[in-house]
Order: C-alpha cells, then sequence, then structure tokens
C-alpha cells in the first residue's frame, strides 16, 4: 500500500478566519461535527488531497503539516528516530478511532504520522 | 504555576513583609470582591482567561507571563474535566466543563499529549499521567 500522504493541516493562530478564508476563496466545505471539534476540509474533487485546519498556542507560529498514513505508527516513529526525527506528540489514539503522532524530521519540519479509523 | 498558585504566593509575600496584611487589603490592591479572592485562593471559583488579564497590571506580569497564567490554567481545567467520573472523550463536552473555547480546549488538549500529561490510550480512554492543580 505504500505510505501515501493522505492529508493536509493548516495549524493557524486564528483557525476561524484561515477557514473562512479559504472557504470563501476556494468554496471548501468544512465539517467540524466529529468528537474534537476538528474543522475537517472537503476542497470537492475527487484530485488531491483534503485537510483539516487545527488552533496554534498564542506563543505558535502558523504553519502547515503533512500527514502520511502508516500501517504501524508505533513501528514508523522507532524508525523515524533511528533516522534523526524527534517526535512532538506522541501516539494518540483519537476518538473517532483514527491514530496520530506529530514528529519534527531532522530539518525541523513537523508532519503527522497517520493512521485511518478501522471499521 | 497557575494564577491561583502565584495570588496566594504574592499574598504570602507581602503578609511575611507586614504580618497585619489582610485578604481584604489583598483584594482591595486588585480591585475585586474579598469573597471572590477567597473564593479563587480556596480553588472554588475558575480565574478566567479575561479576569487573569484585568489582574495582569496589579501584579506587574506582562504579556508573556499573562500568556503562560492563561495556559497553565486552561491545562488545569482541561485536565480536572478529564478526571470527572462522567468523563467523555470529547473536545466540546470538555469545553462544556472547563467553561474554555473550544479551540483553546484543544489547544491544551495538544500541549498537554505533547508533554505527556494525557495519553489518549484508546478512542475512549484518555489517561492522566499526573494529578490535576486547582485553577
Amino acid at each position: 500500500m505504500g505510505n501515501p500522504v493522505v492529508q493536509w493541516q493548516i495549524v493557524a493562530k486564528d483557525p476561524e478566519a484561515v477557514t473562512r478564508f479559504y472557504s470563501a476563496l476556494f468554496g471548501w466545505k468544512v465539517n467540524a461535527n466529529n468528537a474534537l471539534g476538528y474543522r475537517a476540509v472537503e476542497t470537492g474533487n475527487g484530485r488531491g488531497i483534503n485537510g483539516g485546519v487545527w488552533p496554534s498556542p498564542p506563543e505558535g507560529h502558523n504553519l502547515v503539516q503533512l500527514f502520511v498514513e502508516v500501517d504501524d505508527i508505533d513501528a514508523a516513529l522507532a524508525k523515524a528516530a533511528t533516522l534523526g526525527a524527534t517526535v512532538i506528540v506522541p501516539k494518540s489514539e483519537l476518538p473517532d478511532g483514527d491514530a496520530l503522532a506529530i514528529v519534527l524530521d531532522p530539518a525541523g519540519l513537523s508532519f503527522g504520522m497517520y493512521r485511518p479509523a478501522r471499521e | 504555576m497557575t494564577f491561583r498558585r502565584l495570588l496566594q504566593t504574592e499574598f504570602d509575600r507581602r503578609r511575611s513583609a507586614n504580618r497585619r496584611y489582610s485578604l481584604r487589603a489583598f483584594a482591595r490592591s486588585l480591585s475585586i470582591d474579598h469573597s471572590a479572592l477567597s473564593q479563587i485562593l480556596r480553588g472554588k471559583r475558575r480565574l478566567t482567561a479575561r479576569s487573569v488579564r484585568a489582574l495582569a497590571p496589579k501584579l506587574a506580569l506582562d504579556a508573556a507571563a499573562v500568556a503562560e497564567h492563561c495556559a497553565a490554567g486552561n491545562d488545569a481545567a482541561v485536565l480536572r474535566a478529564i478526571g470527572r467520573p462522567n468523563f467523555r472523550a470529547d473536545s466540546r463536552w470538555l469545553s462544556a466543563m472547563s467553561g474554555i473555547p473550544l479551540d483553546q480546549v484543544n489547544v491544551a488538549l495538544q500541549r498537554l499529549l505533547r508533554t505527556g500529561v494525557v495519553v489518549m490510550q484508546s478512542r475512549e480512554t484518555w489517561i492522566r499521567t499526573v494529578e490535576a492543580e486547582r485553577g
């Protein structure tokens, strides 16, 4: 199955304003009706990938992260560590059944290791 | 340190300098009601981010210190909510229980996950690795 990039995430100090901007610009649909109140964004086309918007702490920066799908987050984190990555947020089993960890690559870019909900 | 503890520390400092310094005097210096201050110090009343910002200049706190105390207060409130017997793994529920806006709940949640204070073990089970401090 490989390890596809399955989602982008904007981390924003003002997530509501960012969401409004992209919705107005591209007509993207936002649905926050989930356990975390996560602003899931649908870009409205089968091509490309969908994304989401998450709040940043006041001292943080606005940034974009990519989520890479993996079968086994623990194994992927262990491998990433041997390659010089740092775990920022450990593997978390999210309330809607998917799981996520946030990692800093050796260049200092953060990205997500993502496992979708298992039916 | 939560803002409540900071207030207690400041009150203790003033009392050690002047043994007759009272809670009423401290409340007057902060321009708040002394019974409200008493409740805050006993952890019976929650300090909102707004009240922290209002009190900050009277305690000579800068913007960074205010942000830090607001964050600590939010973290403690979310942590207390996670420890409730009727806990639900749901940010909206945490928001309703803690009285903190949804985005701030999620910022606190991310901070608690990042520092290992909370672990999302399964979709319904979140573990607190430390006890919640009173806000």
